[in-house]
Order: structure tokens, then C-alpha cells, then sequence
């Protein structure tokens, strides 16, 4: 009986066991692939990994900066995190493990540095708004104002989020409404209904189009500096690797990183 | 009461399913601890939330209703009709499970969208769905419907034909039998299938967002607004995901209040 | 109205042929996995057999063949079928199951449950109208889905083992009210029991791997049958010979006496049936047979225990022991007995299946 019993006992244990040596096996995978050799620190050259969490509309551009600080520095390794600049801050906020943030805007790396998990931020480039269209632009748009037509079928991103903030102030400085028909969460968004030819335009960054590719056409707009928007990048306080973390970070903002920045259209702060 | 069953239960697995208990609830329990409860009230009453909501019940009823339209006879088709390259069509019409909704919604795009497949059709006949209501109870119905579809056709394998067979042989045309067998047997999976799609489509996103848009009171259902509000506000996102959290609990919990039912030897 | 069907299914190796006179009630007696309920399947419509042709009076039911194809569905032919099992619909009461046929063909839910209530009333089950088919004990839904086939007016009413999920209480019970639901009905009723088959059935087929072995009326099939099978099934010895002045030759040159059931010529061949308790098992070292004894000498082929009794086979024949008896001689199969047929008991026919016979 008492046999039995410490059997049973001892199988529910096992299973136990075997369900932690599981979560540990995935987190122990995880750590290994993220967590820098942090020891040998020591010396004038870097090494180690530098985490890099970088807004989605700087996947072509920071991936190309990466390769070159890495060739720059053959004992660092660039581990680059795209996504949406909010739901970045937010992981940062929740303690996701990050060297630098690089944010498409101000108020994401605001809520970094609200919760003290930054230092002085800087920007490093600039964007301005443009109208994307259709290759064969369908309906015609030659302005901004053309968008105010209720027959172009509009997508502009939510008032909400900073591209759609932008586009607010730009109708208002230029004195066009847009009757929208739908308000996107975030660039991509809008240039998915665009690219579909699903809408007739969308209100974008300049450097989006680039990124986009020749499916779209862009439409210029006059008087976009009125509305122009500031990319912030910081080391993050927490940094696991902050020599690294500072070097990306001057690597960016120094002449071979605007350079790169400025082919993909972005303009110098 | 001593448990009348719990003796043919092996030890190792009660404490897995606590573990899978835990996984489950303990999202539940941590995002219950960010809730700003002194405003709870304020942010799920606020007018886009309002709008949000009442959007998102309207669509999801219409999707359910369509699921449980289409969906039953794909069913029944399924379970009851011999026909070439089944096997290949019950696998496809599960696609939509699997389907990352995002996919799901460039598919539908791809099909119903202004220069899609049948776009030029519709817009023949004076349908322009785009970055319409109907365009989101579409995409509900697209991610929802294979639910309704596995879970009734499996119930209609599992009873088997034989008690349309018996009311054949009482002289029960086939649409009586239909009618006055067939469904009254399935009402227990049909009730847990119209469930599990309007729940489906309460909670869609990814297909909406892609192919719908987001326009409040037009196009922007709850999971939209909380995505759209998070960016902004955090409180109210949390808030609505709470609201959208009692929804589901009750919608469940009705679904569930008659596990008894199916008297089927 | 006269039932003729002939039906093959190739993947149940069934290939048969039964016809069933107006009023009459045949019992398709076999053993299980037989082919009887592929049959009353293909004639029900709910199988659709590889090919055969079956008639109800004038009208014809189906006809499956090459190059011809007239299979209606179930609903649309007159035929009942009631099976072992009752298949009440689990979320009709059992009066509703009743009234189910007669809703079907578009009968008012008052009139139809009306007369749902007088077949209830028929099968003695009217105290259980309101209650749920879960509530019901066997017999009671047994008798819920007679009234319910009957509800549905058959002109033929087909049974596949109504009694066989039924504990022998209830199928005592259940034996009486089909007897009294089948008199002067055109019904095939499929069993394995004898018992039942020579109770309810006014003719009998036997059928043995998807094949009619014989048929004919229940008492002459069952008291002289010509088949081996038949007279397994039937709980008979049977040993055939040549028909002799005295009685029964037998291959060897032994002859068995018995009674004389018909004026076959001498000489011709001849069968001879014996129930268990005309045949005694004197011994097994007898020695040779001697004429008057009118015994058979012949190894085991078969023991089993049977009820409180050793049954044995030899030499067709069947004898049984008692247990008390059998303890002390240890039969097994192979060895010698002699068995002695009381003649009285004992009955010489014709073999009808012999070519020679007609």
C-alpha cells in the first residue's frame, strides 16, 4: 500500500518535473541566444551582444547599419527586435532585455524615459508625410487637398497614433478634411489597403513609400514640413551590454548612419 | 461525495492540467491587476468603446447567424454525403483555422476586394464591401465558420445515420427526417458551435483589420479599439479587454449550463 | 400481398432468394453473421445490395441489375423494419416516437398521437406515453418501436432479432405481443433462436453463409429438416441412408428403425431425425450393433455441455449424458460409441434434396 502510494506520489512529482525541465529548457534556449558573454568587457574594442529594439519602419535601415557596426567591431553581434514603436516601449517597460530603443516618434520613447529606463534620448532622423497611391493611381490624386473629395476612397492612420497626430495637424495647417474610411493603427496598415487597391490613398511617410517598393506611387505634399515627425534613439539604462549599447548609439547619429538613413529618405535632425 | 471517477485517473495527470490550468489563468488573473477598477465604469462607456461594442455585437451576431446558414449544411454535407476529394475538402474548409488571420484577411482581400477575384463582380452588382460593416461580418465569418463546421460534423459522425435510417423506414422523407432528426439530434453541438463562432467572432482582429479597416462605428469592432486605444491609453485598453473577457465568460458559461443535454445513446 | 425477393451482396457473401405469402410470417432463422440482416436491409432500402429484384404483390420494391437501376429510398416503399435494438428517437417521448410515421405523412399532431396512443394501447404500453426512450427499460422500448413500426402502416414488416437485446423476462413478454402483432401480417422475422422461429413464424428459410439452405412450413422444417445445418440449428441428429423396408440403411450396411412419415419407395434415399432424448448412448466400448438393439456404432465428432446435459455427436446423431455420467466416461472426440435410436422417437423421411429423390 505504502508502496503504491509513494509511486503514485512519485509519478505526479516526475510530471511535474518533466513540465519545469520543459519551461526551463525553453527560457535556458531563449537566455542563450539573447544573453551576451557580458565577462570580457575588458579592452579598448567591443564584443559581446548589443539588443537593439528598433521601430518597424527602420527594418531596412537598421539592418544595414547593423551590418556595417559589425564589421566595424568583428567581436559585436547585433541583435536587431522590430515592431510597432509602442508595442516596443511596452516590452521595454515590462523588462524585455534591450541595449537601445530606436523609436518612430517622440511619445513611444517618452514612455521609456517616463518610467526612467532611458537616458537623454537624440534624434536621428526625421520624416515627413506624403500621399501614397496606387501605381496606376485610379483616382487621380495630383494634391493633398484631393484627398478632401469624398470620392477618393482615403485610409489615413488613426488620430491616436503618431503618423494619423501628423496627419491631423497637417489637415488642419492646410485646411483639407479627409473623409477617411478607415483609420489604421500603423503605416503598414495603410499601405497594405493602398498597395490592394483596395483604397485610392493613404497618407504615409516619405520613407515608407521607399521601404514599400513599385507596386505604390507617392504624391508629394506641399507644406509637409509643417508636420514633421522626430525619431528619438537612446541606450536604455538597463542595458546589459551599455559600451556596445553607447557605441551603436553614436554609430547611428555619426556620419555612416545618416548616411544610410538619408538614402532611405529620411531627413537629417 | 467522494469523486466516483477520479479512481481511473492516473496520478501524473491531475497535476498537468493544474499546470495548463495555471498557463491559462494566470494572463487572466495578472492583466485583472492592471485593471484601473475606480474607472472601469468611464473608460468602457466612453463613446468610441460604446460604438466599438455595439459594432462588434451587431457583426457578430450576423456572422454567427451566417455560420450556422452555411455552416450546417456544409456539415452535414461533410458528414453525410459521399463525394470525390472529400477528404481534401474537409481539410480545406478547416484552412481558416490555421490561417494566421492576417493571411486570412489578404485572402479575402485578394477575393472580395475591390481588385480581387470577384471585386469586378460585385461591383457589377452595386456591392462595394470595401471598408464596410459587411466587409467585417465577412471576415468573421471566414475565421469563424470552420469551428461550426468540426465541431458539427464531428457530433453528426459520432451519432452515425442510423436513426435517419429508422425514420426512412417509418416512411420520413428525407426533409422531414432532416428536419425533425437530424437537427433536434445535433442541437447540443449546433448550440456549442453557434457559441464558439460568436465568440470567434467577437474576438477577431487580424482578417478585420487587413481586410475591413478601422473606422469607428463602421468598421472598428472591440479587438480593434482596445489595439487602437493601447496606443494611447493603456487603461482603457485593459478595460475593454475586461469587458470583452465578461463577454466570452458569459457567452460560456451559457453554452456550458447544459453539458447533460445530449441524451444520444 | 406476396412478398418475392432475391438479392446478392457480394461483400457480405450473401446470395439469396425468399419469397413470404400473403399474411404469412417467415422466420429467417440462422446463426448470427449469416446474411439476415444484410437481406431485410436490401429489402428495407436501407442496403443497397449488388444487385437483385424483389416484389410486393404487384408492385415492384427494387430491381437492381446490369444495365437497370430502380432503387427507392426506404421512405418510399411500404416496408417496416424493427431491429434488435429499439432506435427510439432519444428526443421524442415515446408517444411522439408513436406519432412519428403518421407526422411524417402529414397527419395533424392531435390525430397523430391519437392513433399513437392506440398503438401504444396494442403493445400494452400505454403508461409509458409520456416518459422519455432514456426512462424505459428494454422490453418497454421494444415495445414503444413495435407500435411505432406499426404506426407506420407496413405492408411488410420486416424484424431483424427483435428479442435478442431483451433479458429472458422481457422476451417473454415481448414473444407474446409480436405473436399477436404478426397474425395475419406479411413479416420476415430474422432469428438465431429456434425457439422464437417455431413460436412466431409460419414458415421457415434457413440460412447459412448468405444462403437459403431450405424452407418450407415451420413444423416441417423444424421436425424433419433435410439440411444438416437445419438439423443442427434445430437441435436434431439426422443421418441419411437408403430407405429400406424396415427402415433406414446406413452406408455401412447397419439399419436404423423408425417411424415411417411418408410412402418414399425402398430403395430410394432417405433421411432419418432423432431428438437427443430418443437417443441413448449405451457405451463407449460397444461392440458391433446388433440387429434388434437398433444401434449405431460411431466416433465422437462434437461434445459440449449443454444446460445441465453432455451433448454428443456421433455419427449425425445426437445423445445426450448426464453430467453426473459424463464425469465418469471422459468422451472426447474420436472416440467410439454406441448409440441406440428408439425408434419411436426416430423419423424416416424423404431426402427431397436427393437428385434421386424426384
Amino acid at each position: 500500500m505504502t508502496h503504491m502510494r509513494r509511486a503514485r506520489g512519485r509519478a505526479a512529482v516526475l510530471s511535474m518535473l518533466a513540465i519545469a525541465l520543459l519551461l526551463a529548457g525553453c527560457t535556458a534556449n531563449g537566455d542563450a541566444a539573447r544573453s551576451p558573454a557580458t565577462a570580457s568587457a575588458a579592452g579598448t574594442d567591443l564584443n559581446g551582444t548589443v539588443t537593439v529594439f528598433a521601430a518597424a519602419s527602420l527594418t531596412d535601415t537598421f539592418t544595414q547599419i547593423a551590418d556595417a557596426f559589425e564589421a566595424e567591431h568583428p567581436g559585436v553581434t547585433v541583435a536587431l527586435s522590430f515592431g510597432g514603436s509602442s508595442d516596443l516601449a511596452t516590452q521595454i517597460v515590462e523588462g524585455a532585455p534591450a541595449d537601445v530603443f530606436a523609436s518612430a516618434n517622440e511619445a513611444q520613447m517618452e514612455v521609456v524615459t517616463d518610467a526612467e529606463l532611458a537616458g537623454a534620448p537624440v534624434t536621428f532622423a526625421t520624416n515627413v508625410l506624403t500621399v501614397a497611391v496606387p501605381a496606376d493611381n485610379p483616382a487621380l490624386v495630383t494634391s493633398f487637398a484631393d484627398l478632401g473629395n469624398v470620392a477618393v476612397t482615403t485610409v489615413v492612420c488613426a488620430p491616436q497614433v503618431p503618423c494619423g497626430a501628423a496627419t491631423r495637424k497637417l489637415e488642419n495647417d492646410l485646411g483639407v478634411d479627409i473623409p477617411a474610411v478607415s483609420e489604421e493603427n500603423n503605416v503598414t496598415d495603410v499601405l497594405g489597403k493602398v498597395r490592394s487597391g483596395q483604397a485610392d490613398a493613404g497618407v504615409v511617410y516619405v520613407t515608407d513609400i521607399a521601404r514599400a517598393g513599385g507596386d505604390l506611387a507617392a504624391v508629394p505634399i506641399v507644406g509637409a514640413d509643417a508636420a514633421i515627425n522626430a525619431c528619438p534613439i537612446a541606450p536604455l539604462t538597463d542595458a546589459h551590454n551599455p559600451t556596445a549599447a553607447t557605441a551603436f548609439v553614436s554609430y547611428v547619429t555619426g556620419t555612416k548612419g545618416q548616411a544610410v538613413l538619408a538614402d532611405a529618405g529620411f531627413g537629417t535632425p | 461525495m467522494r469523486g466516483r471517477t477520479s479512481g481511473y485517473v492516473p496520478t501524473w495527470l491531475p497535476p498537468i492540467a493544474v499546470v495548463g490550468a495555471l498557463l491559462v489563468l494566470m494572463p487572466l488573473i495578472a492583466m485583472a491587476t492592471r485593471v484601473d477598477w475606480a474607472n472601469v465604469g468611464s473608460l468602457v462607456t466612453s463613446p468610441s468603446a460604446v460604438a466599438a461594442l455595439a459594432l462588434s455585437l451587431r457583426t457578430s451576431v450576423a456572422a454567427t447567424a451566417l455560420c450556422v446558414l452555411l455552416g450546417v449544411p456544409m456539415a452535414v454535407v461533410l458528414a453525410r454525403v459521399e463525394f470525390p476529394l472529400k477528404a481534401l475538402a474537409r481539410t480545406l474548409v478547416l484552412v481558416p483555422l490555421v490561417l494566421p488571420p492576417v493571411v486570412g484577411g489578404l485572402a479575402l482581400l485578394y477575393a472580395f476586394g475591390r481588385r480581387g477575384l470577384l471585386g469586378g463582380t460585385l461591383n457589377l452588382l452595386g456591392l462595394d464591401i470595401a471598408f464596410s460593416t459587411t466587409a467585417v461580418v465577412l471576415a468573421q465569418t471566414f475565421v469563424a465558420l470552420p469551428f461550426m463546421v468540426l465541431t458539427l460534423e464531428s457530433a453528426l459522425r459520432a451519432q452515425g445515420s442510423t436513426y435517419e435510417a429508422v425514420a426512412s423506414t417509418l416512411g420520413a422523407r428525407r426533409g422531414y427526417t432532416f428536419r425533425h432528426v437530424t437537427l433536434p439530434l445535433m442541437w447540443p453541438a449546433l448550440v456549442a458551435g453557434t457559441v464558439l463562432c460568436f465568440a470567434r467572432a467577437l474576438g477577431e482582429f487580424g482578417a478585420t483589420i487587413t481586410f475591413a479597416g478601422s473606422l469607428e462605428g463602421v468598421t472598428r469592432t472591440v479587438p480593434l479599439e482596445i489595439y487602437l486605444q493601447r496606443e494611447v491609453d493603456p487603461d482603457a485598453a485593459v478595460a475593454l479587454s475586461l469587458l470583452l473577457i465578461v463577454v466570452a465568460l458569459v457567452i460560456v458559461g451559457f453554452a456550458y449550463r447544459h453539458p447533460g443535454s445530449r441524451r444520444v445513446k | 400481398m406476396r412478398l418475392q425477393a432475391s438479392v446478392t451482396l457480394e461483400e457480405r457473401g450473401l446470395d439469396a432468394a425468399v419469397s413470404v405469402k400473403s399474411g404469412r410470417t417467415l422466420a429467417l432463422l440462422g446463426p448470427n453473421g449469416s446474411g439476415k440482416s444484410s437481406l431485410l436491409g436490401a429489402i428495407a432500402g436501407v442496403l443497397r445490395p449488388d444487385s437483385g429484384r424483389t416484389t410486393l404483390g404487384d408492385e415492384e420494391l427494387f430491381d437492381v441489375s446490369p444495365g437497370n437501376s430502380h432503387w427507392p429510398r426506404p421512405d418510399e416503399r411500404l416496408v417496416g423494419l424493427l431491429g434488435q435494438e429499439p432506435m427510439l428517437f432519444p428526443h421524442l417521448s415515446a408517444l411522439d416516437n408513436v406519432a412519428f410515421p403518421a407526422r411524417a405523412r402529414g397527419v395533424s399532431r392531435t390525430e397523430a398521437r391519437r392513433e399513437a396512443l392506440e398503438w401504444l394501447a396494442a403493445v400494452d404500453a400505454e403508461s409509458v406515453a409520456q416518459s422519455r426512450p432514456g426512462a424505459l427499460s428494454g422490453g418497454q422500448a421494444q415495445r414503444v418501436a413495435i407500435a411505432r413500426a406499426l404506426a407506420a402502416q407496413p405492408e411488410l414488416l420486416l424484424l431483424d432479432e427483435p428479442l435478442a437485446a431483451l433479458d429472458v423476462d422481457a422476451a417473454v413478454k415481448i414473444r407474446a405481443v409480436l405473436a399477436d402483432v404478426l397474425r395475419d401480417r406479411t413479416a420476415i422475422f430474422a432469428t438465431h433462436d429456434v425457439v422464437d422461429a417455431s413460436m412466431l413464424a409460419d414458415d421457415i428459410a434457413v440460412m447459412h453463409d448468405g444462403r437459403i439452405v431450405e424452407s418450407g412450413p415451420t413444423r416441417d422444417v423444424l421436425t424433419r429438416p433435410q439440411h444438416p445445418f437445419t438439423a443442427r440449428m434445430a437441435g436434431r441428429g439426422l443421418i441419411r441412408g437408403v430407405r429400406t423396408d424396415a427402415g433406414l440403411e446406413l452406408p455401412d450396411g447397419a439399419v436404423v428403425r423408425g417411424m415411417l412419415a411418408d410412402d418414399a419407395a425402398v430403395g430410394t434415399d432417405a433421411l432419418l431425425t432423432a431428438r437427443p432424448a430418443a437417443v441413448e448412448l449405451l457405451s463407449r466400448h460397444a461392440g458391433a450393433p446388433g440387429g434388434d438393439s437398433n444401434t449405431i456404432t460411431a466416433p465422437v465428432t462434437n461434445v459440449e455441455t449443454h444446460a445441465e446435459v453432455l451433448r454428443v455427436w456421433a455419427g449425425g446423431l445426437i445423445a445426450d449424458i448426464d453430467l453426473d455420467a459424463a464425469r465418469d466416461t471422459a468422451l472426447a472426440r474420436g472416440d467410439l460409441v454406441t448409440l441406440r435410436v428408439d425408434p419411436v422417437g426416430a423419423t424416416i423421411y424423404s431426402n427431397a434434396m436427393s437428385p434421386t429423390s424426384d
